[in-house]
């Protein structure tokens, strides 16, 4: 399979500050990969300086080929990238059903908002709340479902799991594994290591802003030890 | 009374952010003269636990005691006089003042003269000599007239905790002190926190495991807002469901939020 | 005749209708800062600039084109739109990373421009517009007569007002504008182009505006100064509704109309000054505004910097006494007259520089402060017969009281909205002062004596009176410079880079600020009591929004936050005011000029270049060179 996202030297700043300090990795098309580490590695950064939400980066971020270290979000975008971030970005002025409907489609291929709500049959009674007031773990399916609508083939998602109680957190690997199949490219980040193991093709670890280790997902349990060592536990 | 052993205490404390519980219902006492950390996940209220405590949150429900007494009332800056001092998670120096200057800042009120409108602090001996001295316990006596804003940023953060330090407190609140550090910086910083914790109650939010382990005698594991476990590291870190916590495993306690 | 707790009901139901016609502008106008403001944290001074350009471009089209009232209800505000797209893209995108506040000030010298080219070119007095056929006459409703045209005012207003809700609150274009408002960076990596957006929801802002301009053309004389005084009540709209909802801003600007009207029936003294009572009031019990409001940004982590650190006191004291040298020497080659109209400036920017430029807290309504000193001064020495000292003192006293009182309410806000609260302020007390018996009104205060010093030395002798200015200006600038390099002084500074790691460290950082303003307002009134007894006279003027910009102008041209700055920038006004008087109006229209270009280019003024330049060549390496998140 041809690579589809490639990341190379990236570097990154939050002011004068340096957080990624020339992260290598890539990703095929139709794969599911995790960035673990632990908290302050550089993991959120990562995806936010390949959506172009970094002020400052350096390196090289192509997609399928074509180059996007100096784009802009917006473009970035339109090349079929799409971010599910940590903080999850709910619009506390926008109803479910505005946030659901928020991001255009600038793809063909994306799913039907039915097909969204198939696939999250909670957000279905609540789309005339407010959308913060819905449960962490609505939020979380809200900020999943309005991206998978606009055509974007490779998600970034950003901890997806944060915060919340287990059976939701099954729900949401359910889910990820149906995205899976239906073809999405998948970059994961994730501090919940079982969660990752049980989804992921392959595993980076991440530490002090640079990829230290490499893991095929399934020799994750194998090396369980290894990698408690790298998350500091 | 028993609360007299602890240099602050949370009773019931809670803060809601419209709606969504960030702290609920958390009893936590910090005893006086310990070293005691607060982990857990990414958004499992450690920091607004420690906004709460500083008093630069208000609480949503529940009381604060310092030294037995309810402080929920006072402000950040009443707390600070009472000797309670915080550091915060975003290095926060005075960026347009030089290095020095926001040692001398600092050391203005504890000498009496935050007041004085017309002197000129470089004339004062006891602040200016002090602040020389901090600097050379701190390793920034070259950086003394660079802006602070301007100090790479390992530099900041012990020009943070210089200043914090500089006040003499009697309970200190370190807000991940090794967040953004690289590992040179990390050990560095460790000792000091080491030395500044002899002879006072130290607090500190953070996530670097072997950091934690290295320095603090108690912890607290927070989830979700409130409190899944507490004690030594051993003891913590023994518990099948912190590790749950962490790895997303499974675990007994974790099912409950 | 029915009467009404006392008044006619027919002047009672003129009055609201009155109340209700000017609400229904403050309603639109703050409706669009309030859509400026959300997409772009930008307070656009040049509302009511731009209110005025619609009404004037209304008048133009008619005089010129032959073009009619409706077509310019559509055609203003395209152009005047349109010309806020320019003014997005090319002047204020290059704002977003700084602080707020250079957006306002940018706006404001946009203003000035504006005014000042149209008053050049059609002279300062307002031009009538007739109402359009369609709407003239009026109906009898029984218990009053309303006037057709006005009626389609409030129905037009109202209109547009429901509209641009149900826009930004119904539509899915609104949903982009709400969430762009709370997360840009996130609505971006869905692929909307939101500097587009935010270019558009500018231009959009104006055309809303230029609407209000050629709806009160009929009403009001259309000239170029229309929108000042407008903008300024609407600011204290915002501040009382605050700018966080739409509804809120419409309901606010009705509310503020209808209470304005009420109040010119039953008591009209206070007419002028109920809407800047009502803004202290809610400052008092909901400083975040009726509303709710969005929270302040933080722009403290972009705040440029404009100091190098470590004055040095000696250096200090030396240049100090350079300046006490050639300021006593001046007369014998510059004409006295200037050197102290230039001198008292001097010492009014640095009064405001200790507390914009030390304590970032940057007023808009410093005038209050100059202006009351000067009348109390004036009313001292000329009624009362104090001695010069004596007059001065309590006009300085005078503007301390006023410090206090409009400080303690001030500071609960910072940024921009202290910057429109203190506007607010000043702008009441400019109505006390025009309609209070003591002040001489429009004709001000004239024949102030200059008296004797200490009842001995006669300051009617042009040497004495030099020296006494000279020692006002030199002790008042020494006092400050003191002040600034005391260990207060650096609790000011901290406390204005990190609020809360000041008071995390123990400072009770309110009462500081209270008193820097105090302070400030205090030397601001020495120069404006100064200022009564050497020029002999009191006006309007100086209590003027236009003195504050003056003064705004002198600092941030000088170098804000520098020592000798404030100086410098006083005496390039003045001199410019001086020597480039026949040019008239176009003073102006530089003044506002010389905002953009300081904003644009030039922050840290002519001192703060020299500083920063001087700094970079013997920058010996101990502290690396400044890189911004920016860069």
């Amino acid at each position: 399979m041809a690579e589809t996202l490639t990341v190379d030297r990236l570097e990154a700043w939050y002011g004068d500050s340096k957080v990624l300090h020339g992260m290598d990795f890539n990703i095929r098309a139709g794969e599911v990969v995790t960035l673990l580490g632990r908290n302050g590695a550089g993991k959120t950064t990562t995806l936010k300086a390949i959506m172009g939400l970094m002020e400052r980066r350096a390196g090289s971020i192509r997609v399928d080929g074509a180059e996007i270290i100096a784009a802009a979000p917006y473009d970035i975008a339109r090349k079929g990238l799409a971010l599910c971030p940590e903080e999850r970005g709910i619009f506390s002025s926008l109803s479910v059903r505005e946030n659901l409907l928020l991001p255009p489609a600038l793809a063909k291929g994306g799913m039907t908002i039915a097909q969204v709500l198939d696939l999250f049959p909670n957000l279905k009674e609540r789309l005339d709340s407010q959308g913060t007031k819905l449960s962490g773990g609505e939020q979380q399916m809200l900020a999943l479902g309005r991206i998978l609508h606009t055509g974007a083939r490779i998600l970034l998602l950003d901890e997806p799991t944060e915060g919340l109680a287990p059976v939701i957190i099954q729900q949401i690997g359910r889910t990820i594994e149906k995205l899976k199949a239906l073809g999405f490219t998948i970059l994961l980040v994730e501090q919940n290591v079982a969660f990752a193991s049980g989804l992921a093709d392959r595993h980076y670890v991440v530490e002090l802003g640079r990829v230290v280790d490499e893991i095929p997902g399934p020799e994750l349990d194998a090396r369980l030890d290894t990698l408690k060592t790298y998350l500091g536990l | 009374m028993n609360n007299a052993d602890y240099a602050l205490e949370a009773k019931g404390l809670s803060r809601e952010f419209g709606g969504f519980f960030a702290v609920r219902s958390v009893d936590f006492r910090l005893a006086r003269g310990s070293i005691h950390a607060v982990i857990g996940p990414n958004g499992a209220g450690k920091t607004t636990l420690f906004n709460l405590l500083t008093k630069y949150l208000a609480p949503s429900a529940g009381a604060i005691l310092h030294d037995g007494e309810d402080v929920t009332p006072l402000a950040m800056a009443q707390m600070a006089q009472r000797g309670v001092v915080r550091s915060f998670q975003i290095s926060a120096v005075f960026s347009g003042l030089s290095v020095r200057q926001n040692l001398e800042l600092a050391l203005l009120r504890p000498a009496g003269i935050a007041w004085n409108l017309l002197g000129l602090v470089s004339r004062r001996p006891e602040v200016a000599e002090r602040a020389n001295a901090l600097m050379h316990q701190f390793g920034l006596v070259e950086y003394a007239d660079a802006l602070a804003g301007n100090l790479p940023y390992g530099r900041k953060r012990v020009l943070e905790l210089a200043t914090t330090l500089s006040l003499e407190p009697k309970v200190l609140l370190l807000d991940e002190p090794m967040a953004g550090l690289g590992r040179e910086d990390i050990g560095r910083i460790t000792d000091l926190i080491r030395a500044a914790g002899k002879g006072r109650t130290l607090l500190l939010v953070e996530h670097n495991m072997k950091v934690v382990a290295e320095l603090a005698e108690r912890i607290t594991v927070m989830v979700r807002g409130e409190i899944l476990a507490e004690g030594s590291y051993q003891e913590v870190s023994s518990r099948s469901d912190v590790m749950a916590a962490y790895t997303g495993q499974t675990g007994a306690g974790a099912a409950h939020g | 005749m029915t009467m009404i707790f006392g008044v006619p009901a027919a002047v009672l139901y003129g009055q609201l209708l009155l109340g209700l016609i000017n609400g229904s502008f403050y309603a639109m106008l703050s409706l669009g800062l309030a859509v400026i403001f959300g997409m772009m944290n930008i307070v656009n001074f040049a509302h009511g600039a731009q209110y005025m350009l619609g009404a004037m471009t209304a008048w133009l089209l008619l005089n010129f084109l032959g073009i009619g009232y409706w077509w310019s209800l559509l055609l203003a505000p395209l152009i005047v739109g349109a010309s806020g797209l320019v003014i997005e893209r090319f002047l204020l995108r290059r704002l977003y990373k700084l602080d707020h506040l250079y957006g306002m000030l940018l706006t404001f010298g946009l203003a000035l421009m504006f005014q000042g080219i149209f008053t050049n070119a059609f002279g300062s007095s307002g031009q009538p517009y007739k109402i359009p056929p369609l709407l003239s006459g009026g109906s009898n409703l029984g218990f009053m007569f309303l006037p057709n045209y006005r009626a389609w005012v409030i129905v037009a207003s109202l209109t547009v007002c429901l509209t641009t809700w149900y826009v930004i609150e119904r539509t899915k274009l609104g949903a982009y504008l709400r969430a762009a408002t709370e997360n840009p960076m996130l609505v971006q990596t869905f692929g909307i182009r939101v500097p587009r957006m935010i270019m558009l929801t500018y231009g959009a802002g104006v055309a809303l505006a230029a609407l209000a301009g050629v709806l009160a053309a009929p009403i009001y004389q259309v000239g170029p100064t229309m929108g000042v005084d407008l903008i300024i009540v609407v600011f204290a709209v915002v501040v009382i509704g605050g700018m966080g909802s739409i509804m809120g801003s419409i309901v606010t600007g009705f509310m503020v109309g209808l209470i304005e009207g009420l109040t010119k029936a039953f008591y009209p003294e206070l007419s002028s000054t109920i809407v800047f009572v009502l803004m202290a009031v809610v400052l008092l019990l909901r400083p975040a505004g009726l509303f709710g409001s969005k929270p302040e940004p933080a722009g403290a982590a972009h705040q440029e910097k404009l100091e190098i650190a470590g004055p040095n006191p000696r250096r200090q004291m030396i240049a100090f006494a350079a300046m006490a040298a050639l300021f006593a020497l001046a007369p014998l080659v510059v004409y006295p007259g200037f050197m102290m109209k230039a001198m008292l400036f001097a010492l009014f920017a640095c009064a405001f520089n200790l507390l914009a430029g030390y304590g970032k807290l940057v007023s808009f309504g410093h005038s209050m402060f100059l202006g009351t000193a000067g009348y109390v001064c004036g009313h001292a020495a000329k009624v009362w017969g104090f001695t010069p000292e004596l007059a001065v003192l309590a006009g300085t006293a005078a503007a301390a009281l006023l410090g206090v009182a409009s400080g303690w309410l001030a500071i609960r806000r910072s940024g921009i909205y202290f910057a429109m609260v203190t506007l607010a302020f000043a702008q009441m007390i400019y109505f006390v002062a025009l309609q209070a018996p003591f002040t001489g009104g429009e004709d001000g205060l004239q024949g102030v004596p200059r008296g004797h010093l200490f009842g001995v030395i006669d300051l009617a002798d042009p040497v004495n009176l030099y020296g006494f200015v000279l020692a006002i200006f030199l002790g008042g600038f020494f006092l400050i410079m003191r002040l600034v390099g005391s260990p207060f002084g650096l609790v000011l500074k901290g406390l204005s880079d990190h609020e809360p790691r000041a008071q995390s460290l123990g400072l009770d950082t309110a009462r500081y600020k209270l008193v820097a303003f105090t302070l400030s307002a205090a030397l601001a009134g020495l120069a404006g009591s100064t200022k009564a007894i050497t020029s002999q006279i009191v006006t309007l003027s100086d209590v003027h929004w236009s003195m504050s910009g003056e003064v705004l102008l002198m600092t941030f041209l000088g170098g804000v936050g520098t020592l000798f700055g404030p100086v410098v920038g006083a005496f390039v006004v003045v001199a410019m005011q001086n020597y480039l008087a026949s040019l008239g109006q176009w003073v102006i229209v530089i003044h506002g000029a010389i905002f953009v270009l300081c904003v644009l280019a030039f922050r840290r003024g002519i001192v703060g270049e020299l500083i920063a330049f001087a700094g970079r060549r013997t920058n010996r390496g101990g502290a690396p060179a400044h890189s911004g998140p920016g860069h």
